[in-house]
């Protein structure tokens, strides 16, 4: 039982412990100030500075956790708003105009919904392909044509004033499209919940991928769409949940959770208001099912494996390795199948109390 | 340092200072004091590039705000409130850190008088970052310090509450706790031995749980070399373990009970806690992460 991997497992593991133990030092004279770590994480420093701020941070304590707080904050400032003048907006209004085309354009064609949808891992194959494609795909859509020839063609100091009048609201109509396609693409796959020994999935028509993507293709990527979270059910009936937005959408999509960092929260309007749900866990957490509106699970960096069964209290499930989890399937309270970072897979079936290799 | 008129007037331009009523010489104080603060400006190159790359915009609503402009404070408060919430429930989900982001306003505006002045947070803003990585480290550090104030002063539970951890039922090995203790003796001096760049990118990695890319955002490299640099740190860690514990005179049989004994234990544990078990005290709690 002593293998090099488990000698580095045992490394790893002892890293993790030591370091995290909480140290007592407390501030002295060359801990970094505030100016200074944010210039830093600005990129404002540099040279002698820079090395002296990582000679100080490597040994102390408090700065340690000063610059875990910064990135457990960096979600923050790549969210959208407030609004933060113009120029920022400016690289963003030809894929955000591009983006709203392609949404109404479906919205105003939907696909046919009956078609019961890929597994998930398809369904996010066929995304990253289409956003691999971009520009090709956005070019063929007239209306993101259009768009981007009538913007290219105003002049800078009308784009400026355009910009500001139009991306505020421009955001609140693409949230507002999002929102809707969520509600019609949930209702249309109802059926396929119910009926848990459905068909084989049938390949959607290309329409729908390419709808489903087009938006995260086109839009900045901090964009509200982003919020767009695509709720995916395989073959087999077993309800999962792709968070391309960090968004968990139950089968009433009106229930939903989202993650950003090690941040939980809980929304029971469809994402129109959010509610924190305090989880206890500081470890990011990457990905999340819900098979139910009460059951929830997310799984995280770690080896952290979360678990609510009545939505909004969550109890960490004992998982057997310490390592990041990258994906989660679940069925119900009791079986999941989580997928570590580095590809293997290992299920449960009696809520997490005891696990299998896949 | 007195900076070059003409060099001053530009920047004043660039930051678009007259929007907010900013002196002209209350601007140039702002650049000298930031300018003092780096040390920078041994040449009048040195000092332009530095200056010029500021965040000069962010530095006139900085002044502006220090000097109670309305209609510059009407601007910072819209713009970055819904940033320092967003950040403050990000630090604590539970709402905790809100207080420390309203307190923060004050302490911007400056009440306190000192020789009839008025000293706001301002005026350590030097325009190095941005206002809101800023104001975002502020609310970190003062975050971080009241939660290590709280740990200092958290009272050890009474031996007799139902918070006291029972003693372990099972018998201590205490040939275990013996080879703990001599890999986590190690493995600090294999830690210690580290450039301070491996160290850092290890405190990110493991104690503070940053992601790759953060970590590597951080350490100016691309994450795929956190991701290397941080597995030649383990290997190197290992071999220096591996070294130090043969040295001390241990067998290859007792180097590999050593690691055993770290594998075998069920969860995330406190040594010290543990070995203080072996002494007759209480037990760790078992997941210190949840």
């Amino acid at each position: 039982m002593d293998t090099s991997r488990e000698r580095d497992q045992s490394i790893e593991r002892l890293l993790r412990q030591s370091l995290q133990t909480p140290r007592p030092d407390g501030a002295t004279d060359s801990c970094l100030d505030a100016e200074t770590l944010a210039a830093w994480i600005d990129g404002g420093l540099s040279g002698a500075a820079l090395e002296m701020a990582q000679t100080h941070v490597a040994d102390c304590a408090r700065c340690q956790s000063m610059v875990g707080a910064m990135a457990r904050t960096n979600a923050v400032v790549a969210q959208p708003e407030p609004e933060r003048g113009l120029r920022p907006w400016l690289p963003w209004l030809v894929p955000l105009t591009a983006a709203a085309a392609a949404v109404v354009l479906w919205v105003a064609v939907p696909g046919d919904l009956s078609t019961p949808q890929r597994p998930a891992e398809e369904v996010q194959t066929q995304t990253a392909k289409t956003n691999a494609q971009q520009p090709a795909s956005l070019g063929n859509q007239p209306q993101a044509s259009a768009a981007r020839t009538e913007t290219g063609a105003a002049s800078s100091a009308d784009k400026k004033a355009e910009t500001q009048a139009v991306a505020p609201e421009l955001r609140k109509e693409i949230g507002r499209l999002e929102a809707d396609r969520l509600q019609r693409q949930d209702a249309a796959a109802a059926p396929a919940v119910a009926l848990r020994s459905a068909p084989a999935a049938a390949t959607p028509p290309a329409a729908v991928a390419a709808e489903a993507s087009a938006p995260a293709a086109a839009a900045p990527p901090a964009a509200p769409t982003a919020e767009g979270a695509r709720l995916a059910r395989s073959a087999n009936g077993v309800v999962g949940t792709i968070t391309g937005a960090n968004q968990i959408v139950s089968p009433n999509p009106s229930i939903r959770w989202r993650i950003a960092g090690s941040v939980v929260e809980h929304s029971t309007d469809g994402g129109s208001s959010w509610a924190a749900v305090p989880t206890g866990i500081a470890a990011e957490l990457t990905a999340g099912a819900a098979p139910s509106t009460l059951v929830c699970w997310l799984v995280g960096r770690g080896g952290v494996v979360l678990l609510t069964t009545d939505g909004r209290t969550w109890r960490r499930v004992a998982f057997p390795e310490i390592t990041d989890l990258s994906a989660v399937r679940a069925t119900d309270a009791r079986t999941a199948s989580v997928s570590t970072a580095d590809g293997r897979i290992l299920t449960t079936s009696d809520g997490g109390v005891t696990w299998e290799r896949r | 340092m007195p900076i070059d008129g003409k060099l001053v007037d530009r920047l004043y331009r660039q930051a678009s200072a007259e929007r907010w009523r900013v002196p002209v010489h209350r601007f140039a104080e702002a650049l000298e004091a930031s300018a003092g603060h780096e040390r920078a400006g041994a040449q009048s190159g040195e000092l332009e590039r530095y200056l010029t790359a500021l965040h000069l915009e962010d530095l006139a609503l900085a002044c502006a705000c220090a000097a109670g402009d309305e209609s510059a404070w009407e601007h910072f408060i819209l713009e970055q409130r819904p940033f320092l919430y967003r950040a403050a429930d990000a630090l604590d989900p539970g709402g905790g850190a809100r207080d420390l982001a309203d307190s923060l306003y004050a302490e911007l505006f400056g009440l306190r008088d000192r020789a009839g002045e008025r000293q706001s947070l301002f005026r350590y803003f030097h325009g190095r970052s941005s206002l809101t990585t800023w104001l975002r480290a502020v609310l970190a550090q003062r975050h971080v310090d009241r939660l290590r104030t709280n740990r200092r002063l958290e009272a050890l539970p009474d031996e007799d509450s139902s918070d006291a951890l029972p003693a372990p039922s099972s018998p201590i090995e205490p040939e275990r706790y013996r080879y703990l203790e001599l890999i986590r003796q190690t493995l600090k001096r294999a830690v210690a031995h580290l450039p301070p760049r491996d160290r850092l990118r290890l405190a990110c990695y493991y104690a503070q749980e940053l992601t790759l890319a953060e970590t590597g955002r951080l350490l100016g490299e691309h994450e795929a070399t956190s991701s290397r640099q941080l597995a030649r740190t383990r290997r190197a860690i290992r071999d220096d373990v591996e070294r130090q514990l043969v040295e001390y005179g241990l067998t290859d049989v007792e180097v590999a009970q050593c690691f055993a004994s770290v594998s075998q234990d069920a969860g995330p544990l406190d040594l010290k806690q543990i070995l203080d078990v072996g002494s007759g005290r209480k037990e760790s709690a078992p997941d210190r992460s949840s």
